[in-house]
């Protein structure tokens, strides 16, 4: 049983590192916090589901083609978390203030997490 | 139940259940290390998408894009010669760090058939001439309006990123983040590749 806890440690250190690769940014809403981009059920009920990612996509300044990738990598089955994370890159820094702003306005917390 | 004092067997026998029971948790440190390698290893690599760790070389995606003077470049066009593509923003700090070095190194082997192709993600001309006169490059710089190649061509996920494209139009490396052009290695890589397939 001794052995067992540096493998416990070895487990939660990889599984933290795996959970490390690029990233956008956290979102949480109902004590439900979310890598966006990930892929999840709770997510996908959380953003997709509930139509809050099309209202808060709407109320940015984002290109119309840019604001339909967004949801379709998002919420469909080309969800893609590497293509979430180009997307979020490719915006400017005012693109990417708008979008957070706009996801507190319909009541998510954000937190940026640099990895 | 009998006590007897511990007879000098019986210490023996305890030292060496104690250097069993180290034994042990070293075992299980370095079983547990290499799990956790290998789950990193597999979780990082095997992407549902398939954008990364594909098998044999991954071919560059074909472009079409305006420089800053307005004239198209068509990675097509570059066939045959090693292309160094930099993808970069005018917002990003390291992405303007690097350049020096690129361009130098562009310099230096241009001549030898190599192309560097800077490619911002900037959609505004002026923040991009703004960068371009602290940090002058005479590598052409293309503008990408539309993230079609950023985004779904090559998936940029950080910036700088540079993808070095051999003779053949594949990607032969994939660099993301901060580099320094200016070290022996990568002229050495640059040069690997330059004389690799060159009409003899």
């Amino acid at each position: 049983m001794k052995g067992l806890g540096p493998f416990v440690a070895g487990l939660v250190a990889a599984v933290l590192l795996a959970g490390c690769g690029p990233t956008t940014f956290i979102i949480s809403k109902d004590g439900r916090a979310y890598y966006l981009g990930r892929k999840s059920q709770g997510l996908h009920d959380m953003i997709c589901r509930s139509g809050d990612l099309k209202r808060v996509l709407d109320e940015t300044s984002i290109p119309e083609d840019l604001r339909q990738e967004f949801y379709r990598y998002n919420c469909t089955q080309e969800h893609s978390k590497e293509k979430v994370v180009s997307l979020y890159l490719f915006l400017s820094p005012e693109e990417k203030e708008e979008l957070k702003s706009a996801f507190r306005r319909h009541g998510y917390t954000i937190n940026f997490v640099p990895c | 139940m009998s006590s007897r004092p511990m007879s000098a067997p019986d210490h023996r026998k305890r030292g060496t259940s104690a250097s069993a029971a180290s034994k042990s948790v070293h075992t299980g440190m370095l079983f547990a290390l290499i799990l956790c390698v290998m789950l990193f290893c597999v979780l990082q690599l095997s992407s549902p998408d398939g954008a990364y760790g594909a098998q044999g070389p991954e071919k560059a995606p074909l472009f079409e894009l305006s420089d800053l003077q307005g004239k198209t470049h068509r990675l097509a066009d570059y066939a045959g010669k090693v292309v160094v593509i930099n993808f970069w923003a005018s917002w990003c700090p390291e992405c303007i760090d690097e350049m020096p070095s690129l361009n130098a190194l562009y310099e230096k082997l241009r001549g030898k058939g190599l192309v560097v192709l800077g490619i911002t993600s900037d959609r505004k001309q002026a923040p991009v001439e703004q960068a371009l006169r602290r940090v002058p490059v005479s590598y052409p710089i293309l503008i990408e309006t539309t993230g079609k190649v950023f985004i779904r061509q090559y998936t940029v996920i950080g910036l700088p990123t540079t993808v070095v494209v051999d003779r053949d139009g594949a990607i032969a490396e994939r660099l993301v983040g901060k580099t320094d052009f200016s070290t022996a290695a990568f002229a050495r890589k640059i040069q690997d590749l330059l004389d690799k397939g060159r009409v003899r």
